[in-house]
């Protein structure tokens, strides 16, 4: 009897320490000076191979370090999940800066994968697939969940993922999901979504075709309903030299895309792609990201806001030399309610020398809002059209261009099509006035006095040109619109009483002084 | 100190800054403020390694990594530390290759050992010099046309401080940053070369590299199958008959009823029934479905509905297609109309046309520097330099 409840007592006392991650443990992966044979508990008992970590199931608050300088071949798949007060995490240990390497080589979809599992946390690793035989469906990390319902906290950082010779066309979502880090969701049968997913300061080069993606089977249109990610967070990412999309959240509510910076995406694919956008999103918001030479016209612009969204808000972006334009809103014309883009605001944003397009407007978008952008066009940048209406079975329909400074010394006009509730109101159009000028009652034609206008270069500093002289005639002469968001692309208050600048900047007077 | 080696100083500082642990909203400024879960274990290995700071086997006297050149381009040094960035930049590619080639795996003496007379260490270096080279040529370019003074990496990672400090003075004065909260050392030289390069090909491309009228036709004739084709625009008819349950609506048919239901459609349009009058019977709305796919449709025909655009353009004007299912439907295709368009007019796409032949010109303009660059190396240095 006495034995019995003792026993209880240890068993209970067991699982509180497990659940605490009291017992948690540290393990340690060597590839020329481990053993699988060791205990893997320290650095002199490390494991050696990826197939001993496969094996093992992780337990909630186990660490499993990766040595520095480490070469593995094939994929990483350990198992189990953390706790929510104790995650598991992957990390790297031991002198030396040369990262841990998993190298996949093309053996399975994915290098690094997660199937299933939750509360996890990987990072300081360095994740290629690439094989010699070519290209296939593939990815560098895969996080996957199937009739799992809501699969929690997997935060990848700090990785460094290159070099994924994934398929351009084939495999799912069109060959989208081949990616240097995707998570997706597939299966029918329980309605399954991550939540809190955060993809933080990864750099991405060399993967094809996609940078960063997040999707999933149960889209809006599933027999069983829709089961958006939430708490999706993609921040500080440096993603270059992609195949096709940069960085696509789909399928997320309230998904946050800041401070990435995107470069050279649409390299290879051939098909049409944008460094930075979101599919299927409810009040998604995209901010403090660079978006730049995103390659060719197919899309090929730095930012996009796709079809069936509500609410996307693009705001206080830097895109430059993007060859396919600024931005683009887009939705099919097809008749069903169910295909939408409605209430999309981009403000506050600086497009300097984008090309072909620089808004690009097509199909069934309604009631948007695009105010209070600085727009630069130079000289020999191939005279993009600056707004661009196009017909994709129906026509755009509630259209707003307010605030806006558009400085083109380019040859580009404007394309508006057939006009549905297409306003322009309180815009600065200054350099080349093509006959195309949309009329707009509060139009100003004069020099806005930029400080310095087409000397972006680096960053956010480098766009300091884009301010406002002290007597520019933009100062206090836009137009009040609600909502606002309260500061301009620097930062500065904007008021929600008094009328606004036009363009990205909100002057004050104590800037003039210093 | 010197200014190298405080140069390194900073660099290692940057490593203390951890990222958010948490999910959160849309932040003020950039929402970097929680600690990691690595911080609060005081575990270094754990750290965001923002910034490696190199233990490089050249830094046993401080700042040596940036004196030290392993080799010269056309006399410009490479220093120690621009050459192991290169060399760590192609460790996986060279752990991909061996064990590809040679079933090599990772020991204490992988990089040193010779496999069939390839040795990894070798590789990677060769690798990480060619790489450095073609660099150090457009540097070179850049400099002459301007844009660059100095084109040392020791001037690079002064820079990177600079944007590192002003980022991390701007976040704590809640000024809005864009990009990453640090950049570092590999993603920031990608960023400055990524951006110079648009700067020094845009020069190039308006005097000594400006496409002639005729370079521009002989690539817009290579190219326009390829580029500029405006493909077709196809007027469809079209019979669906939806299995897919939408939010709000009654139950809608099973994919097996709706095959037969689609089945019993095309049996009337074998008997040469005549479409117009078939696709009523079937459609839930009881019209005509007409759609128009061309140019600007293009994008989401091949994104939402790829198999109904393969369909279309296999059809002849009077065709109709056989039963195929998308998007939780079975669909026939009647094609009414196809007209040809033809291609983007020359003028339409000059500025790509051109901005293409610049982008060739460059690239051959640099090939044939690399081939003739003088490269001298710096043999001890170079067979000492870190690959591990």
């Amino acid at each position: 009897m006495q034995l019995t409840y003792f026993s209880s007592l240890l068993a209970a006392a067991l699982c509180l320490a497990l659940a605490s991650g009291a017992l948690a443990t540290t393990y340690y992966l060597d590839p020329s000076g481990g053993d699988d044979a060791n205990a893997g508990d320290s650095p002199a008992e490390a494991w050696q191979s990826l197939d001993r970590v496969n094996a093992f199931t992780f337990q909630p608050g186990d660490r499993m370090l990766f040595r520095n300088g480490g070469l593995w071949h094939g994929q990483l798949w350990p198992k189990g999940s953390g706790s929510e007060a104790n995650p598991i995490v992957i990390g790297s240990y031991g002198p030396g800066e040369a990262r841990p390497v998993i190298a996949g080589e093309g053996r399975a979809f994915e290098a690094v994968r997660l199937y299933n599992q939750q509360q996890w946390e990987i990072t300081g690793l360095e994740v290629t697939n690439h094989s010699p035989e070519g290209r296939a469906p593939r990815a560098g990390v895969r996080v996957l969940g199937e009739d799992a319902g809501v699969l929690s906290h997997i935060h990848l950082r700090d990785l460094v993922v290159h070099d994924v010779n994934g398929h351009f066309r084939e495999g799912r979502d069109g060959g989208k999901c081949n990616a240097g880090i995707l998570f997706d969701v597939i299966g029918s049968q329980v309605p399954t979504r991550f939540d809190d997913v955060l993809i933080e300061g990864c750099r991405v080069y060399q993967c094809d075709r996609s940078g960063i993606k997040t999707w999933s089977d149960w889209h809006r249109w599933h027999k069983q309903g829709w089961a958006p990610y939430t708490r999706l967070v993609i921040r500080g990412n440096v993603l270059d030299d992609i195949g096709g999309d940069g960085i696509v959240a789909c399928i997320a509510t309230a998904p946050l895309i800041e401070h990435n910076t995107a470069s050279r995406c649409n390299a290879r694919s051939g098909d049409h792609n944008v460094a930075i956008w979101v599919w299927e999103t409810d009040d998604a918001v995209i901010q403090f990201n660079e978006a730049y030479l995103t390659r060719t016209t197919n899309d090929g612009q730095g930012f996009d806001i796709d079809g069936m969204t509500r609410r996307t808000l693009l705001q206080y972006n830097y895109s430059h030399d993007n060859e396919g334009g600024f931005v683009l809103l887009c939705e099919t014309g097809h008749p069903s309610p169910g295909f939408f883009n409605d209430g999309s605001v981009v403000r506050y944003n600086i497009s300097q020398n984008d090309r072909a397009r620089i808004f690009q407007i097509g199909g069934k978008v309604t009631n948007a809002s695009i105010y209070n952008n600085t727009v630069y066009i130079g000289e020999g940048q191939g005279d993009p059209v600056v707004v661009w209406h196009n017909q994709d079975g129906v026509w755009p329909r509630g259209v707003r261009y307010a605030n806006n400074i558009i400085y083109n010394l380019g040859a580009g006009g404007y394309d508006l099509g057939q006009r549905e509730d297409v306003v322009f109101d309180h815009n600065c159009f200054f350099g080349r006035h093509a006959e195309s000028e949309p009329q707009d009652a509060h139009k100003l034609t004069c020099d806005p006095r930029l400080v310095n206008p087409g000397t972006g270069g680096l960053g956010r500093d480098s766009v300091a040109g884009y301010r406002l002289q002290p007597d520019s005639p933009c100062i206090d002469t836009g137009v009040l619109m609600s909502d606002h968001g309260g500061r301009d692309y620097w930062g500065n208050p904007v008021a929600s009483g008094a009328a606004p600048d036009r363009g990205a900047h909100e002057f004050r007077k104590e800037e003039a002084k210093r | 100190m010197s200014a190298a080696a405080m140069s390194l100083l900073l660099l290692s500082l940057v490593l203390s800054s951890g990222f958010a642990e948490e999910a959160s909203p849309p932040s003020e400024a950039y929402a970097g403020a929680g600690p990691s879960p690595a911080a609060a274990t005081g575990d270094d290995a754990l750290r965001p390694r923002i910034i490696p700071v190199a233990p490089s086997a050249y830094e046993s006297v401080p700042g040596q990594s940036l004196t030290m050149w392993v080799a010269k381009i056309n006399g410009e040094p490479i220093s120690v530390r621009e050459f192991e960035r290169r060399v760590l930049r192609n460790r996986a590619a060279a752990a991909t290759y061996f064990a590809q080639k040679h079933q090599a795996q990772d020991s204490a003496e992988f990089w040193t050992t010779s496999f069939d007379g390839e040795v990894p260490s070798q590789w990677v270096r060769k690798k990480a010099l060619e790489e450095c080279v073609k660099i150090k040529i457009e540097q070179i370019l850049a400099r002459d046309k301007g844009l660059l003074q100095d084109i040392g990496y020791a001037a690079f990672l002064q820079k990177l401080d600079r944007e590192n400090e002003r980022r991390r003075k701007a976040l704590a004065a809640g000024e809005p940053i864009y990009g990453p909260q640090q950049y570092g050392e590999d993603e920031f030289f990608t960023y400055v070369h990524n951006n110079m390069l648009i700067e020094l090909k845009r020069r190039l491309g308006q005097h000594e590299l400006l496409p002639t009228e005729e370079e521009l036709q002989v690539r817009y004739q290579a190219d326009k199958d390829k580029l500029y084709d405006r493909g077709y625009r196809i007027r469809i008819w079209e019979i669906e008959v939806s299995y897919l349950q939408r939010e709000g609506e009654p139950k809608p048919l099973t994919r097996e009823a709706a095959k037969a239901k689609i089945e019993e459609a095309r049996v009337r349009l074998d008997k040469k029934e005549r479409f117009e009058e078939v696709a009523p019977d079937y459609n839930e709305d009881k019209t005509l479905l007409e759609r128009t796919m061309d140019e600007n449709s293009q994008r989401t025909d091949l994104n939402r509905t790829p198999e109904a655009r393969e369909q279309a353009l296999k059809l002849e004007e009077g065709q109709a297609s056989p039963v195929f299912e998308e998007n939780d439907a079975c669909h026939i295709l009647f094609c009414l109309e196809k007209d040809k368009l033809g291609y983007r007019p020359f003028e339409e796409v000059k500025p790509n046309v051109a901005a293409n032949c610049v982008e060739d010109k460059y690239q051959a303009l640099v090939a044939g520097l690399v081939a003739k660059a003088k490269v001298e190396i710096n043999r001890p240095v170079y067979e000492n330099t870190q690959v591990r």
